[in-house]
């Protein structure tokens, strides 16, 4: 029940991020739903293996359907999730705080190794100019969905749980 | 008591001679308002006025309550009416959008007969920060192939980096892997416009390799060369929205607004017959 219920939750949050992303992007910059739910769920279910396997499938499916370094987002998400269990277990509690510290943090890392390795092959390289015009507003903005993100999630989750 | 029974009588009777007589005396010669109702009527009509207007307020009260399941089921109706309506000046707003646009579509068709012509719809975006790209509904099953060239009526959109069976991936010139050869046909000077991430954000992109020396003005339209043979010549890529000149390696670049206005990208036209043979 918990697998199919987080398979569903995954399935909405890649149409979430392909078709409704571009009509809540704010001055260009497109939350990351994939990201959200992947930290939401780790700190709701802090097991490294299973964890690792919904974000694995969640990257990938989002690796064919974007452009790009092709094994970004599931490599990515990998690392984000794993590095939310682990803080789920040494000290976060489920909580509201927890959920919007995580998030803006994943959200720096994503973003920073995501232009990072980009950057590598066609984009210019100004880390300052794009930690001001995209990384940051990235993590405000996933870490203020995240707020709306993690209630439902946990709603939906909790009979499983 | 013989005295009292006959009192009485005589005060009956005394008093229904004097209540006659008056009658008759007031009666007398008049067949409207005598003097006493008259005066009666002045005093009791404000109160019969009250009195009737509350009565009249009543009733009608009766008849809203009675009648007030009615007015509610009217008026729900009524509702679902203007909602009917406003849901259909909606969706025909919507066709008439979508039939102006095909028509654009269509004419561009019409315009360019040496070329074939696929029209594709969006169905995704890549929705991430970094990529300029979407995919559209249609794909080799309808000749589209790796490269071929994507426009609107309005100019160029990029160029397709995938094909599937019944779907293509889209890469828009705002992304930062793409290049487009371009003229500005007023001075026929040749650049290069480039996807930048940071000016996608505003959906912009930079035209570079100008020459120090170069004579373009702020409004001057971008066009494809077609060097290279990649992009097809003549089709309108976007307008010069800034030009920047860097002293220290007197080397010039121009900021461009696409043609194409990318948050409004619905459908697309690709072009299936165009790629240079090898």
């Amino acid at each position: 029940m918990k697998t199919f219920k987080i398979v569903i939750i995954v399935f909405c949050v890649l149409a979430f991020q392909t078709v409704i992303n571009g009509y809540i992007s704010i001055f260009g910059i497109n939350p990351n739903f994939a990201l959200i739910s992947v930290v939401v769920l780790s700190i709701l279910y802090p097991d490294y293996k299973y964890m690792g396997i919904v974000a694995v499938i969640t990257g990938l499916i989002l690796d064919f359907i974007t452009s790009g370094v092709f094994g970004l987002n599931t490599l990515l998400l990998l690392y984000v999730s794993q590095l939310t269990c682990y803080f789920a277990k040494q000290f976060l509690n489920d909580n509201f705080m927890s959920v919007l510290l995580i998030t803006f943090l994943g959200t720096v890392l994503f973003e920073s190794i995501y232009y990072l390795f980009n950057s590598i092959n066609y984009i210019s390289f100004n880390l300052i100019k794009a930690f001001v015009r995209i990384v940051l507003p990235a993590g405000l903005y996933n870490a203020v969905i995240s707020m709306i993100v993690y209630p439902i999630i946990k709603k939906y989750v909790s009979v499983s749980k | 008591m013989k005295i009292f029974k006959n009192t009485v009588v005589i005060v009956i009777i005394v008093a229904t001679i004097l209540v006659g007589s008056v009658s008759a005396f007031f009666s007398r010669g008049n067949h409207g308002s005598n003097i006493l109702s008259n005066a009666v009527g002045i005093i009791v009509s404000p109160f019969q006025k009250i009195i009737t207007y509350i009565a009249d307020s009543v009733a009608d009260f009766n008849v809203f309550i009675w009648e007030s399941n009615g007015y509610k089921a009217q008026n729900d109706k009524l509702l679902k009416e203007v909602n009917d309506l406003k849901l259909n000046m909606k969706s025909m707003d919507e066709y008439m959008q979508e039939n102006e646009r095909l028509k654009r579509l269509l004419a561009l068709k019409e315009d360019m007969p040496q070329y074939d012509f696929v029209a594709a719809q969006i169905v995704s975006k890549s929705g991430d920060n970094w990529n300029e790209s979407f995919i559209v509904n249609r794909g080799s099953k309808y000749g589209i192939k790796k490269n071929d060239v994507v426009v609107t009526d309005f100019g160029l959109v990029g160029q397709v980096s995938e094909v599937g069976y019944t779907w293509s991936k889209i890469t828009t010139i705002l992304d930062p892997s793409s290049s487009v050869g371009v003229v500005v046909p007023r001075t026929n000077e040749a650049a290069m416009i480039e996807g930048d991430v940071l000016y996608a954000k505003d959906k912009l992109c930079k035209m570079s390799f100008l020459p120090y020396d170069n004579s373009i003005v702020i409004g001057d339209i971008a066009q494809t060369s077609g060097i290279g043979g990649m992009y097809q010549p003549g089709f309108t890529v976007g307008t010069v929205r800034e030009i920047t000149v860097n002293p220290n390696d007197k080397l010039t670049y121009a900021i461009v607004e696409p043609a194409v206005n990318f948050n409004k990208l619905k459908e697309v036209m690709i072009i299936i017959n165009g790629q240079v043979e090898e």
